[in-house]
């Protein structure tokens, strides 16, 4: 492991691999982009070969940055998303900047948010619990968006390394979907929202390794929420959209303008060329290689046609919003980045984006056991002030049902097209036989949804696991990849979209693997 | 008068003008919006301040937008003016309202259906809000409107809304337009939106 002056890491067999490919040594920029976008968090290196085997019929853009499901002339598009580390680090932000970062991905398929459900997971001592409530609370409630399903779950392997898992639903006119795959050559790259700041700063990097006991190194990863300014994105990213005045979107999430750039030049076959003193800075002191992977929340990459720009430019400027022309896509498959005249990275675009192939270490069976408590029928029961009452859940007037009887579930009205979406939020902490928790949880799930009437339509998971290096894990994570086909096959169900947590661990030990579901179904209504 | 000109006030960060559209659209009321940024110049039978979180409650809640050129133009004495949960934090800070809405005594957000107390009927209403927890040295009587059975955040006298006759202008926190809808199963909202039409 090569470690770079700023907690970025490579493997020394990625950094010959990088050599061979491109004839030469990176240079040192070079080295910290390869640094973000091979980490665990942005490559799935460890998990996106088992991924394959998920099942996707049935799922609308189930590899875009959120997949859903068709009703009618709509599409539901929903993804979860965890933000397990930052929330160690720091609960408010990490958990608040969790809920910004997964309403960024429906929003930028053009899809207004209409719902967030979260699971979350603590220690008994419920160290970390306020904190993260009150982020999701702040965060969900100011934009606007109701949180309608939430589980709460605590166990001791949980008291360091705390599961923040939300999912984002949003609601999009299917004609009306924008995707990050459609861009060509000669477009404009336009980075709208938040000065770019250091804040986030390896934030892709950090997620990808352990937590450490020197959490004050750690804060400077963790991102900084502005819920006001997402609010206004939000509504000027509909706004723009509705009137078809961008070709392609991807929002800046993990390593920032690194990976949105490079994702949309990856899938849409093609290069861009970014310049780095043309893009909106809050921090003069930031250095270019921050620049590229800094998480600044509230950012959006648009990639547009030049003669659409003034109008975009008008409506951003009437939600207060800053932006900046940061570079273009061209149609050689490069990526480009330079500061003025300088040139900083000259790299294959494919090569930023795939990793080589790491070996799987499949051994080893788990033997951790211990008592998951439900909160809601333990003697951990919480008083619903503190968890439930400080979510919004009935902002949209679409939300049925008050979430203290059955806090996971819910159902939304999507009057739009006549029917009611069910909603169920659950997790299967692995005790001892991976595949059978993890099948039976998705089958009960099922169940439950279908006693309140809805037929089961599509899930969407997160799954947070150990380090992927060191067995069981990824014993684990198989069984747990084919139950979850299984389960979803017998159903006739899809995974619309999903996200990979590893390295949940920390000086005193690791979690139970945890993977966590938000399930959806559908109900019309009698008229 | 069956159908009623209505004019919402959006600012940035708003988030229940789409809720308080769709209400009055339930009532055929023909509801257009109105930006911050723009003076009141047409003639409105209705005008809504909705929730939300306008300028990110910057300060405190309503301390900005009450400096807005929509709020300074706002028809005062002249047409009924209704604010909801944000839009009564605005009235307050803009002093169109007397009293002064608090922290809840919780310090925490509170977000439940609320029983109320509303032209000696009981009602139930969603609620929704941080900063809801009323209080006025001088409180009129007669300007109370709505108060909570179990007062939720403290607020003097469990005051959840009040009417300032004279003036034509209503403040309350809870969100009648969220109790409209059959499908919801909460309809209490309907007999707020009923009482605020023959206010006019």
């Amino acid at each position: 492991m090569l470690k770079t002056k700023f907690n970025c890491f490579i493997t020394e067999n990625e950094f010959e691999y990088v050599k061979n490919k491109l004839g030469r040594e990176p240079n040192d920029f070079e080295l910290y982009l390869f640094s973000a976008a091979y980490s665990e968090h942005c490559s799935y290196k460890h998990s996106r070969e088992l991924l394959k085997l998920l099942p996707r019929e049935g799922a609308i853009f189930p590899h875009e940055n959120a997949g859903g499901i068709e009703i009618g002339e709509h599409a539901i598009l929903f993804k979860m998303e965890s933000h397990n580390h930052p929330c160690a680090v720091e609960p408010f932000n990490g958990a608040a900047t969790g809920v910004g970062g997964i309403i960024r991905d429906v929003l930028a398929m053009n899809a207004r948010p209409i719902a967030l459900c979260n699971s979350l997971k603590f220690g008994t001592n419920k160290k970390f619990l306020n904190g993260v409530v009150e982020g999701i609370s702040v965060y969900g409630n100011s934009i606007g968006t109701p949180t309608v399903s939430t589980e709460v779950l605590l166990d001791d392997c949980f008291s360091e390394n705390p599961l923040v898992n939300v999912t984002a639903i949003g609601l999009a006119k299917k004609s009306d979907i924008l995707t990050s795959n459609t861009a060509k050559g000669g477009l404009k790259l336009v980075l709208v929202g938040s000065a770019t700041m250091r804040d986030g700063m390896g934030g892709a990097a950090f997620a990808s390794k352990k937590l450490s006991d020197e959490k004050a190194e750690d804060k400077i990863s963790i991102q900084i929420a502005n819920p006001f300014e997402k609010k206004k994105l939000i509504e000027a990213c509909l706004d723009i959209f509705s009137k078809k005045l961008v070709v392609s979107c991807q929002d800046c999430g993990a390593a920032g303008i690194l990976s949105s750039t490079s994702e949309v030049a990856y899938k849409s076959n093609c290069g861009v060329e970014i310049d780095l003193s043309k893009i909106h800075i809050g921090d003069k002191s930031i250095r270019d290689f921050e620049i590229m992977l800094s998480e600044t929340q509230e950012r959006m990459l648009f990639v547009v046609e030049e003669e659409k720009i003034p109008e975009i430019a008008r409506i951003l400027t009437k939600f207060q919003l800053e932006y900046s022309i940061i570079g273009e896509t061209i149609q050689n498959k490069k990526y480009l980045v330079k500061n003025g005249d300088k040139i900083l990275a000259d790299l294959p675009t494919e090569l930023l984006v795939t990793p080589p192939k790491v070996e799987l270490n499949f051994g080893g069976t788990n033997n951790v056991v211990g008592q998951v408590c439900p909160t809601y029928s333990s003697p951990f029961t919480l008083h619903s002030s503190l968890i439930y009452e400080q979510y919004d859940h009935t902002v949209g007037a679409r939300t049925q049902y008050q979430p203290a009887a059955n806090p996971q579930f819910n159902s939304l009205w999507i009057w739009e097209e006549n029917c009611f979406l069910g909603v169920y939020t659950f997790s299967a902490v692995i005790q001892e036989r991976p595949f059978e928790e993890v099948y039976e949880a998705i089958l009960a799930a099922s169940k439950s949804l279908h006693k309140q009437g809805f037929e089961p339509a599509g899930i969407t998971n997160c799954l947070n696991f150990a380090n992927p290096e060191i067995p069981p894990t990824m014993h684990e994570f198989k069984e747990t990849i084919l139950a979850i086909k299984k389960a979803c096959e017998e159903l006739k169900i899809p995974v619309c979209s999903g996200n990979v947590s590893f390295y949940n661990e920390y000086s005193g030990g690791k979690i139970k693997n945890t993977p966590t579901f938000t399930m959806l179904g559908i109900k019309y209504s009698k008229s | 008068m069956n159908s009623l000109k209505v004019g919402i006030i959006v600012f940035l960060g708003t988030n229940c003008e789409q809720d308080t559209r769709r209400a009055c659209e339930f009532f055929g009321w023909d509801a257009e919006y109105i930006r911050q940024d723009d003076k009141i110049e047409k003639k409105y039978d209705l005008i809504f301040i909705p929730g939300g979180f306008s300028y990110g409650d910057h300060i405190s809640s309503g301390r900005i937008a009450k400096l807005s050129p929509a709020v300074k133009s706002l028809p005062v004495g002249k047409t009924m003016i209704v604010g909801i949960c944000n839009g009564f934090q605005i009235l307050c800070e803009a002093k169109l309202l007397s009293g002064a809405l608090l922290d809840n005594q919780n310090i925490k957000f509170i977000s439940k259906v609320a029983d109320l107390d509303f032209c000696n009927e009981q009602i139930s209403l969603p609620i929704a809000h941080h900063q809801g927890n009323y209080t006025d040295d001088n409180i009129d009587k007669n300007q109370i409107l709505m108060t909570y059975q179990n007062n939720e955040n403290g607020s003097d006298m469990s005051i959840a809304g009040i009417y300032d006759r004279k003036n034509k202008i209503i403040g309350m926190m809870p969100h009648p337009e969220r109790a409209i809808w059959d499908e919801l199963g909460l309809t209490d909202g309907r007999k707020v939106f009923e009482f605020v039409k023959n206010q006019i």
